[in-house]
């Protein structure tokens, strides 16, 4: 409606209002001249001669203006002309987004299309951003963390090898780059019983320097003195706030409290506050005592972690010259340590927490910005696509004198507004993918620590998003402002400036090209993780209980014998067999997956046979976890410490070391492997499994029963068949466990629990690559879709001039798919170098299956063609279905 | 033949046409060719340039607004300024045109 009574012309006119009106003008005109039947290039001469010097009239026009801002400005202000055009450029950056806001929400289809596609690629990178700071930027929980570092010993082949104690104290002991160098062993677990039943904790021991490292005080008391610390003093311990309310409760003071732990009565001296953990879930800490490191082993003994401070102006490049210096000093004292050649490796705590896991974050990264790039590949298509409707209205602007940096930045302010608006949809995105990557993610991928989107997760998305935002509008951008305005005036505004189908084709050959490498990864880890799930340990990996009980952690230990260690577990055995319902349980030493000791095995009156694989089990462990026997038998309830020593071997070391023989009845040993000597006969043979974790191979492994070699029976987990009723069963179990020694009480796990870590990082990483890839494929599609449209739009005359002439539908579907499907192909065959490129990667993440794997190769290039041909068969048939006659006629 | 509008007369032209009510720059050509039954031929650039003239003089006000072919356009009216100029001129050219046209009257006064 008309208002005259509300003027709004009080501020001077920008250029482009200028434009816009004189735009108007002239397309009025043409209109109304075509209507009286001039042809539209005449119409367009008329109009413009009619106008006069359009360029010059322009000129004049805006002069009219800057006088008058001027004028006003130096009245009004008192300000020089130069700062007067500071609100000129301000108010047109104005105008643009007014313009911006305008035109995009007349086309509302587009731009939610348009957003929803950036919010995808932008919502994906928000959750790899906080992905990313949880795992490298958000601070640890120490002050001044970054000077934190660990210190390892490193060789051409290892950069964590575990450093010797005597070691650690020389360089604490002299480094001045370091301010506190504290090493510690930990997760030992071990029995602490307050009053009432026992419990298991986290055990840490550390030298004094430790606590210093780390900077964190204890919430209430101290940690270690002197005197603690003096050889044969008393063991004390600083137990945690966790710990300290489990035992004590809210109200009790633990510093008044002493501790059984493994049996020693040990006085609590300090309290740490509550988060702190470090190193893992520790806690408690006891003291190593400087004077008994013969203890600890000696300088070739790699036991230890070390954690350091370091000191002010100290960087980890002088801390890592320093530490070499010190230790070639070392080196020449002691022979030993110089035939090691170690070096010692400093690297800070954030990059040792996060281990190899990090990669994945990066790889993660990398997917969701390729999907991002997708995203604004399609978005600068249909800029392309639309500019084109208004390059008739460009070409006037640029005749009227307009700039070419006003017609660029007017794309970009509308790219821009675009991305934002991506942007915001985008952390909606972001909010709910960081919730279900973070419900999904093992530990070991985010350090343990929450997905949040915090300040700088969006101070990155906001980057993120101008990249996009530029990335989006560059290219139409600078194809708008490449407009030939006679031509714009002359031809009636069709294909201006050529045709951008060129540069749309090579967009979605980018595009295809991308997806074909998210495509690929996904599809080469879901296979591997197919693999790794299809992967027969040998041995049951579900519906086990697993109950761990250790005898002790400290010297001098209740049960410091062998025979102790037996006693017990043999009585426990006997008393579980009690528990109703109960029918069969197996004892290990070692539980698998994991850890696997192995030495020499040897056989009587034969050479060296080489290497096995320790292992030393009790009970049915062969029924319980369902090992096949091949031949002979197993261990019996016959064969105690009373009766000759007996030994099962499994398949691959009756292969290795018997290659001639039979092996039962052969008499072996395994020399160092315990305490124990003694021979054993072969009495059987079983089935190899993969007791080192699904990834890796079986090896030669060799059983020995713990009631004939009760050396290594420190501690033991019970296996009992978890369907004798879970959490009963536990009940059950941690009954009969009192009734032996109240003191060691169990810690209960799941078989499934033990197999996770083998498993998970697998299953996250192929579905987080999954869902990328398909959000990546996704959007093709409405790219492809989008371009071939475009083109067949663009084609519709030639189409109704084929289809007056007789074509049938089938060449015209046939004519629009052959122009989609190219760009496509050719995307696709860049995608498989992409592939190739990208393989080395994620070589290390794979398992059993190639990371340029021919089968996924293929797979992912008939997806991607399968999606050119979906995407381009609609836009087909609806050209086809045009009527010639109306195309003809217009 | 068409005429040329004369220097000076482009002012009095545009306030009239905007007499009634508000119109866009391209009404106000119409409106103006339309009263004088085309023959009058308009620099239409130089018209635009009238325009923003008269109104950073006070003379016109203007609003955006969509037009009949649902485009944005540009639409101006008079101030309470631009009806006095608007009455003024017109009193001047009437008063002009009167003069001219008795001294050009071939034998008039001698």
């Amino acid at each position: 409606m008309t208002d005259p009574a509300r003027p709004t012309g009080k501020r001077p006119a920008t250029p482009d209002a200028v434009d816009e009106e004189l735009t108007y003008h002239v397309d009025r005109t043409v209109a109304a001249l075509v209507e009286a039947g001039w042809s539209a290039e005449a119409a367009r001469q008329e109009a413009a001669r009619r106008f006069g010097d359009a360029a010059r009239w322009r000129e004049k026009i805006l002069s009219v203006h800057q006088e008058g801002a001027l004028r006003m400005a130096r009245t009004t202000y008192g300000i020089s002309e130069t700062a007067a055009l500071l609100p000129r450029l301000w108010s047109a950056v104005g105008r643009d987004l007014a313009f911006a806001w305008r035109s995009l929400r007349h086309s509302t289809g587009l731009t939610a299309v348009t957003i929803a596609t950036l919010a995808l690629g932008l919502g994906g990178t928000v959750t790899m951003f906080a992905a990313v700071n949880a795992a490298f930027l958000a601070p640890l929980p120490f002050p001044e963390e970054q000077a934190l570092v660990k210190v390892y010993q490193a060789n051409e082949r290892r950069s964590d090898v575990a450093v010797p104690l005597e070691v650690a104290l020389d360089w604490s002991r002299d480094s001045r780059s370091l301010t506190a160098i504290g090493a510690y062993l930990y997760g030992i677990t071990a029995n602490v019983q307050s009053e009432g039943d026992a419990t298991r904790a986290r055990l840490a021991r550390v030298t004094r320097p430790f606590f210093h490292a780390t900077g964190i005080a204890p919430a209430r008391g101290r940690i270690f003195s002197d005197e603690d610390l003096a050889l044969g003093a008393a063991p004390v311990v600083v137990i945690g706030h966790q710990l300290a309310q489990r035992l004590f409760g809210a109200t009790g003071d633990p510093l008044k409290e002493t501790l059984r732990i493994d049996g020693h009565t040990v006085p609590v001296v300090g309290v740490m506050p509550p988060g702190f953990s470090f190193p893992g879930n520790t806690d408690l800490w006891t003291a190593i005592e400087p004077g008994g490191p013969a203890a600890y082993g000696s300088r070739t003994a790699h036991n230890f972690n070390v954690i350091g401070r370091l000191g002010p102006g100290a960087t980890i490049a002088s801390a890592q010259a320093e530490l070499t210096r010190l230790s070639d000093e070392q080196a020449a004292l002691f022979p030993e340590m110089a035939a090691e050649g170690l070096r010692p490796n400093v690297v800070p705590l954030r990059v040792d927490l996060v281990g190899t896991q990090g990669q994945m974050v990066w790889i993660g990264l990398a997917a969701v910005l390729c999907v991002l790039l997708v995203a604004c590949v399609n978005v600068a298509n249909l800029m392309l696509a639309r500019n084109l409707t208004r390059e008739a209205e460009t070409g006037i602007r640029l005749a009227l004198g307009a700039g070419r940096g006003a017609i660029v930045r007017l794309v970009m302010v509308e790219s821009l507004t675009l991305a934002t608006g991506g942007a915001l949809l985008g952390l909606i995105v972001g909010l709910w993918g960081t919730n279900l990557v973070g419900a999904l993610a093992p530990d070991s991928v985010t350090s343990g620590r929450p997905l949040v989107i915090d300040g700088r997760v969006v101070a990155l998305t906001v980057l993120a998003t101008f990249a996009a935002g530029l990335l989006c509008g560059v290219l139409p951008a600078l194809r708008t402002s490449r407009v030939d305005p006679r031509a714009a005036l002359s031809e009636g505004g069709r294909a201006v400036a050529g045709s951008p189908r060129r540069l749309m084709n090579a967009l979605v050959g980018i595009e295809v090209a991308l997806a074909f490498v998210l495509l690929s990864s996904a599809g080469v880890l879901a296979r591997s993780h197919a693999q790794l799930e299809a992967v027969d340990s040998g041995f049951r990996t579900d519906g086990l209980l697993l109950a761990r009980f250790s005898l002790g952690s400290l010297p001098e230990s209740p049960y410091g014998t062998p025979d102790a260690r037996r006693a017990f577990f043999e009585r426990l055995e006997a008393e579980v067999s009690t528990v109703p319902g109960l029918r069969a349980m197996a004892l290990a030493a070692i539980m698998p997956p994991g850890f696997s000791p192995n030495g020499r095995f040897v056989i009587e009156g034969r050479p060296d046979a080489g290497q096995a694989h320790f292992r030393l089990v009790g009970g049915d462990y062969f029924r319980v976890m369902r090992i096949p026997i091949r031949r002979g038998r197993v261990f019996t309830a016959e064969d105690t410490a009373a009766v000759p020593q007996v030994a099962v071997i499994n398949e691959s070391l009756a292969a290795l070391a018997f290659p001639d023989v039979d092996p039962i009845g052969q008499v072996v040993s395994m020399p160092g492997m315990d305490g124990g000597s003694g021979v054993a006969t072969i009495v059987g043979i079983v089935a190899d499994v993969r007791h080192r974790g699904p990834t890796q191979p079986a090896v030669a492994e060799a059983y020995f029963s713990y009631r004939q070699r009760p050396w290594r029976t420190y501690a033991m987990t019970l296996v009992v068949d978890s369907s004798a009723a879970l959490p009963a069963g536990t009940d059950a179990i941690r009954a009969k466990a009192r009734l032996v020694d109240a003191g060691i009480p169990p810690e209960f796990q799941t078989i499934e629990a033990t197999m996770a870590p083998f498993v998970d990082p697998s299953a996250f990483r192929s579905r987080l690559l999954v869902v990328v890839a398909a959000v990546a494929l996704l959007l093709a599609v409405v790219g492809i879709a989008g371009v071939v449209s475009h083109g067949a739009a663009r084609r519709q005359r030639e189409m109704g001039i084929r289809a007056a002439l007789g074509a049938p539908p089938g060449t015209i579907v046939r004519l629009v798919i052959r122009a989609g499907l190219w760009p496509v192909g050719v995307g696709a065959l860049l995608g498989l170098f992409g592939a190739l490129t990208v393989g080395r990667f994620l070589r290390t993440f794979v398992f059993e299956v190639s990371a340029y794997d021919p089968a996924v190769m293929t797979a992912s290039a008939l997806a991607l063609l399968a999606t050119g041909l979906l995407a381009s068969w609609w836009p087909a048939r609806r050209t086809a279905k045009i009527d010639p006659a109306s195309v003809l006629r217009a | 033949m068409a005429m040329h509008v004369l220097q000076g007369t482009l002012n009095v032209l545009i306030l009239n046409a905007l007499g009634e009510r508000p119109l866009h720059g391209y009404a106000i050509v119409e409106r103006i060719r339309a009263a004088s039954s085309g023959e009058l031929e308009i620099e239409e650039g130089a018209l635009y340039h009238a325009v923003h003239r008269m109104e950073a003089r006070g003379w016109l006000s203007h609003v955006w607004q969509p037009s009949e072919n649902n485009r944005r356009a540009k639409y101006y009216s008079l101030t309470a300024a631009g009806r006095r100029q608007l009455a003024r001129e017109a009193r001047a050219w009437a008063s002009y045109g009167a003069f001219l046209a008795r001294v050009l009257r071939p034998g008039a006064e001698g």
